[in-house]
């Protein structure tokens, strides 16, 4: 019962005017950002955090949220319409949906997947709310070795989870941590690798490095490729299911919910994983797995439900352990930081607004979402229309401003032009930028963790494997090594009795 | 005698060992306490060192596995979508938001090949004044406009 009244106080929250402006700006620029293939959710995000120091906490997060989810729907429609994925996401809605375009579906696809994401966003945020306050609840109980031991296996899970090589992306997490301890040392006052520069004695801004490392570089690549956009013309028929199509999505759809909210929760890349594990599962249940890859609604609704399912819970590890499950939360747990509020388990005692606020504008958010999709989709398709020699250099005065802006700092601005070369140099040689960003912020909090975890231990290390909780924490660590290792060594070994 | 089986590695674990002896020289003068009371340089220097030995290993990666040559990005925009954001640095101090947008934004539009058209001249122009409507007279910002 105490939930439903919390979830009534977050809806009266959600739906002030000032919130429900917010919410649906966030949407709009999510869905823009989502069709556009040259800018993701993570540069929207981190270009925008700057101007959002200025709003209430509660609404900044609501925009910023609305941004992440908004960009979920946006990028399928491109996914369908021109078999151009605007997102990692919907690379696999692309497969069959835009088979289905071709085959003159394309209204229904379009259909499909905005009520699939509308399903599983309103269930996903249903569990968010009944699962976060038990979470939150337990880990209050957490202590500096226990927080530490988490923020570790976030760490590693991201790791892991990096596409390419073990040892690279853990380098770069922990470039990423040696990176987020720049600045002065809150312990000891001491100035720590600053250069001898004052400006850099708070650290480095988390919205240049961010933007350097993914906006700005995703743009040099994409002028790097040789052009390849085209948008097909097709007319779009009547934007609605058929029973029988209703049938054959509505299963699928709760399928993908179900996937991708057990993914989402996973720290590490859980939701473009969900959709392939929703697309793998739905071929082998179907009745005519030879359907698939020529339009079958199911893999349409599948994948979309579980991608936007694992984007609203993604939330929970932010919300109810201060833990970052992926960039994007990264960036949130950023905006929290500097808006004064200190993340962890006691968010949602200190701040229930703000937790209940939130949770509450995603049912809002996603009902927006599916109105600014579907009838305005003819906007959006023109939209794609737009070359992107216009839409690049605008980008980069986009960053520039809202880098410039957190401090009117010119340092910024070249810190930022200095990780764009960063980001640049190190996907060349396979480098994976996600640890990087997520060691950056987690770093000097997992420090400090640790240092409190070791002084309470008088520097005793046996104290992460003492206490049940942290136990438990590194022992997931060690079968997360063990799953990816053994693998690896199998394919050693085979490899090697085949040469 | 080895041989290198990919410049990919070798570039990326030579830069890694370098950029973890330079994190490791700029925390060399912060104290490193001793595990129950952690000095400020005790993560920097641990951290810095265990970089160092990853970026040796990669390099010995090298010797060993082969994998693609490095993908580098095309240097013309490379350039100017890296210097762009200096660019803006060095001129919004003394020239304002209005003019450094202008500025900045025909010099970014360098980074493909363009035919000059009135586009090249109108776009900036418009783009300033769309930013100075949003974040100036909008959101407030308080940046100057004009020099």
């Amino acid at each position: 019962m105490e939930t439903l009244q919390n979830l009534v106080m977050g809806m009266g929250l959600a739906i002030t005017p000032t919130n429900l402006l917010f919410a649906f700006i966030g949407s709009l620029l999510g869905t823009l950002i989502g069709v556009l293939p040259g800018i993701g959710p993570l540069a929207t995000i981190s270009m925008l955090l700057s101007l959002t120091v200025a709003l209430d906490p509660v609404t900044s997060l609501i925009m910023l949220s609305a941004i992440f989810y908004g960009a979920q729907y946006g990028g399928s429609t491109t996914a369908i319409l021109c078999n151009l994925p605007g997102e990692a996401t919907s690379v696999i809605t692309a497969v069959d949906g835009h088979q289905m375009a071709l085959k003159g579906r394309a209204g229904a696809a379009l259909a499909t997947a905005a009520l699939s994401s509308l399903i599983a966003g309103c269930i996903a945020t249903a569990l968010i709310a009944l699962l976060a306050p038990p979470l939150a609840r337990f880990a209050l109980n957490f202590n500096a070795p226990e927080i530490f031991a988490l923020m570790s296996l976030g760490l590693l899970a991201c790791v892991i989870f990096s596409p390419g090589s073990f040892l690279k992306a853990l380098a770069m997490a922990l470039l990423g941590v040696l990176l987020g301890l720049v600045g002065s040392d809150v312990e000891t006052g001491a100035q720590r690798m600053t250069l001898g520069l004052a400006e850099l004695s708070d650290g480095l801004s988390v919205v240049s490095l961010a933007i350097g490392l993914f906006g700005l570089n995703e743009i040099i690549s994409n002028l790097s490729r040789p052009d390849g956009r085209q948008v097909a013309t097709q007319s779009l028929n009547r934007l609605w299911l058929s029973r029988k199509d209703f049938g054959a999505m509505l299963p699928a759809a709760l399928r993908g919910t179900a996937l991708g909210s057990i993914l989402g929760v996973l720290p590490g890349g859980g939701m473009t994983l969900s959709t392939f594990a929703s697309y793998m599962l739905e071929r082998r249940i179907a009745k005519d797995p030879g359907e698939f890859g020529q339009g079958a609604i199911q893999g349409v609704a599948g994948p979309e439900a579980a991608n936007n399912a694992a984007a609203q819970t993604s939330f929970i590890p932010l919300l109810t352990l201060g833990i970052p499950a992926s960039p994007i939360m990264a960036l949130l747990l950023g905006a929290m930081i500097i808006q004064g509020i200190q993340p962890g388990a006691d968010v949602m005692i200190k701040r229930p607004d703000l937790f209940w606020g939130l949770i509450a504008s995603m049912w809002v958010g996603n009902a927006m979402l599916v109105i600014i999709n579907l009838p305005m989709i003819g906007m959006w398709v023109r939209l794609l229309r737009v070359p992107y020699d216009i839409l690049f250099p605008a980008i980069v005065i986009f960053c520039c401003i809202g880098s410039y802006s957190i401090g009117a700092s010119a340092l910024d601005l070249v810190i930022m032009a200095a990780f764009t070369g960063v980001g640049t140099f190190a996907l060349a040689v396979g480098y994976p930028l996600v640890p990087l960003l997520l060691g950056f912020v987690l770093g000097p909090l997992a420090e400090e963790n640790l240092r409190r975890a070791m002084s309470l231990a008088n520097g005793d290390v046996a104290v992460f494997i003492e206490r049940p909780v942290s136990a438990a924490i590194i022992a997931v660590m060690v079968l997360l090594m063990l799953s990816f290792v053994i693998p690896m060594l199998r394919r050693a070994r085979s490899a090697n009795s085949e040469a | 005698m080895l041989a290198v089986k990919n410049s990919r590695d070798l570039v990326a674990g030579s830069i890694l060992a370098i950029v973890g002896l330079t994190t490791a020289y700029l925390g060399k003068g912060l104290s490193f306490g001793t595990l129950s009371r952690m000095g400020s340089g005790f993560l920097p220097n641990t951290l810095s060192w265990i970089v160092v030995g990853l970026g040796a290993l990669i390099l010995l990666r090298s010797l060993f596995v082969t994998d693609d040559a490095p993908e580098w990005p095309r240097l013309r925009p490379f350039a100017f979508i890296c210097l762009g954001p200096v660019l803006f640095a060095l001129l919004i101090g003394p020239l304002g938001l209005m003019p450094t947008i202008m500025v900045v934004a025909a010099f970014v539009r360098c980074a493909t090949p363009q035919k000059i058209t009135p586009r090249t001249f109108v776009f900036p122009a418009a783009l300033a004044a769309g930013c100075a409507f949003v974040f100036v007279y909008l959101l407030n910002l308080p940046i100057p406009l004009w020099f």
